[in-house]
């Protein structure tokens, strides 16, 4: 198990960012979905040993979150959010600099920042300043940093911020050849659905600091029902209501097509039997493929239905 | 295989034990600080007083004459710290120590340091180390070459029978001179994201506090309250550490009090604010 979290709860003066976070992962890549201050950022921070859990118990790497966070430390590497770095340093003195603080000897950190530089496509840059990198150039930089010790897992924070959509794929890329490749296992936080569907395997999708969904990103989808696209002749109001009277969710579209989202259990017979009973006549009916933004979305509007 | 699947291996070396990761931080740190031309410039010039009294103890052993400017005591080596190194001190400890921590602060490279197996400790003493390295280097290096200096031009035993004890005063004064510059320059280093304005502040306190104590000292017709003034205590233990009579009025323990509060309110705030998470309530 890479991560194991029972009922981890954090609060941050009277807000309780975390609450009681129940977390397996079992290795691979995951993403960590969530609205911003949803509290992603502050869970991988409790990982890191950053913030101290009010309650619960939590394991990284078999290690105790709170006891052990040098050893926990060492296996993993971070990427944060927002642009860091160490003033006065170019790129290889930077990285190299980085795995001498994880406790690599001189000689082989400025080594592994070379080859770490050319992983992530610096490697022409390396003798820059890091402060002249653009904002693509200080992602993969930091990517970098996070890599040079070789880590056995990696916590990313949004790596694909401020990105534009070339420097985004690249990215992109570059993180899933590490999880398929590599063989690190890969922690993603961000609130770009495409980017989770494009990388990981595993999705957790958190809201006001509860976990809403966990699992792999194909069960996530199968479960949370088939969709349909439809177009009626007849009253729509009544059709709808009629469905929304069964939970399931419907959204009118400009072009006059209705979007229903089934639940459990319910198919395509059922929206029959619904337009039957309303009488209205269904003139286009089209089974949706499901997107993690479908089950996102659903996920989120059943937590806030239900405050 | 694409030429980018080369530039990752695995890596499976040793790491270093974690005591000594601040090392880490302080040779880093004195690299690129020795790098610096000006800071180059200001050492070099750090190293003139030192030429002068080794010029002074070479022309002691030239006459006879009982010059008092020529003599060579403990008081010599005494003045060669508290009056001379102690001002280069303060500005190596600006020019060195402003943007220690603000530097950090201002490029988010906390996070980075405290994502590693380094602790706010580590970070703290990794910080000093390149401090008190630089501090030793106008203080205690000078300061121990100019008693062998001594010892070499009068090259006869009596000195060094005298003032055996004098190369243990030097040490400990430039311990006492080096870690207070050090701490209380990370202290105001770490209060602000700008480096000028930490150094500012440092330079600030520094002098302004001599002027209240001279304001002070003239209004109340007295030295009783040099233990406001860092310079001032500095001297007061210097004072005591080379065993001669303090030459303020305030006592010896209120400077040496004064001067432990201003290390532990300094460590204090560094580690209030050496913080990976800014936590805003």
């Amino acid at each position: 198990m890479v991560i194991e979290l029972e009922g981890i709860s954090v609060r941050l003066g009277p807000q309780c960012v975390l609450d009681r976070v129940n977390l397996s992962f079992t290795g691979g890549s995951m993403g960590l979905l969530g609205p911003n201050g949803a509290g992603k950022s502050t869970l991988l921070k409790t990982l890191l040993g950053f913030i101290a859990p009010d309650a619960g118990v939590g394991r990284v790497l078999g290690l105790d979150i709170r006891t052990e966070q040098m050893q926990i430390r060492s296996k993993i590497g971070y990427m944060p959010e927002n642009d860091c770095h160490i003033p006065g340093m170019n790129a290889v003195s930077f990285v190299a600099y980085a795995g001498e603080l994880a406790g690599m000897p001189p000689k082989d950190a400025m080594q592994r920042a070379h080859e770490i530089l050319f992983y992530v496509g610096l490697g022409e840059a390396r003798y820059r300043n890091v402060e002249t990198y653009s904002t693509g150039m200080k992602q993969r930089i930091n990517l970098a940093q996070a890599l040079v010790h070789d880590p056995e897992l990696i916590l990313l924070d949004e790596p694909t911020n401020g990105l534009d959509p070339k420097g985004r794929i690249e990215m992109l890329e570059l993180v899933r050849d590490i999880t398929t490749s590599k063989n690190v296992h890969v922690l993603l936080s961000s609130h770009l659905l495409p980017d989770v569907e494009w990388i990981c395997r595993d999705a957790t999708v958190i809201h006001r600091g509860k976990l809403l969904a966990s699992g792999t990103i194909a069960e996530l989808k199968k479960g949370s029902g088939a969709a349909f696209e439809c177009r009626i002749k007849g009253n729509s109001e009544v059709f709808t209501d009629q469905l929304k009277a069964l939970g399931c969710a419907c959204t009118f579209r400009d072009d006059g097509i209705i979007r229903v989202q089934m639940v459990d259990g319910l198919g395509s017979r059922s929206l029959l039997r619904a337009a039957h009973e309303c009488r209205v006549q269904i003139r286009h009916l089209v089974p949706l493929k499901q997107s993690l933004e479908d089950v996102f979305l659903q996920v989120i509007g059943e937590s806030d239905a239900n405050l | 295989m694409p030429i980018y699947d080369l530039g990752y291996r695995h890596w499976s070396g040793r790491r270093t034990s974690h005591p000594y990761r601040w090392w880490a931080i302080t040779r880093r740190g004195v690299g690129m600080l020795a790098k610096n031309k000006r800071f180059l410039v200001l050492m070099i010039l750090s190293g003139i007083p030192f030429l002068a009294r080794s010029v002074m103890i070479y022309a002691s052993t030239l006459t006879e004459k009982n010059i008092p400017m020529l003599r060579i005591d403990a008081r010599f080596f005494e003045d060669f710290l508290s009056q001379q190194m102690q001002f280069f001190g303060l500005f190596v400890a600006v020019f060195a120590g402003a943007g220690l921590i603000s530097n950090d602060l201002r490029a988010n490279a906390l996070q980075i340091y405290l994502s590693k197996p380094i602790t706010r400790r580590d970070y703290l003493i990794g910080k000093l180390g390149i401090l008190v390295f630089f501090l030793a280097l106008p203080t205690l290096v000078p300061g121990l070459l100019l008693f062998l200096v001594a010892v070499l031009f009068k090259s006869n035993l009596e000195f060094l029978q005298e003032f055996y004890w004098v190369p243990g005063s030097i040490v400990a004064y430039s311990l006492v001179i080096m870690f207070s510059f050090a701490l209380i320059m990370l202290a105001f280093s770490s209060l602000s994201r700008s480096s000028r304005f930490a150094g500012v502040n440092f330079i600030a306190i520094f002098f302004f506090s001599k002027i209240l104590y001279g304001i002070l000292s003239s209004i109340l017709r007295s030295s009783r309250v040099a233990w406001i003034s860092l310079g001032n205590n500095l001297t007061q233990v210097g004072d005591l550490l080379f065993g001669h009579d303090p030459r303020y009025l305030s006592p010896g323990w209120a400077s040496i009090l004064a001067l432990a509060l201003l290390g532990c309110g300094s460590v204090w705030i560094i580690h209030r604010r050496i913080r990976a998470v800014e936590v805003v309530s």
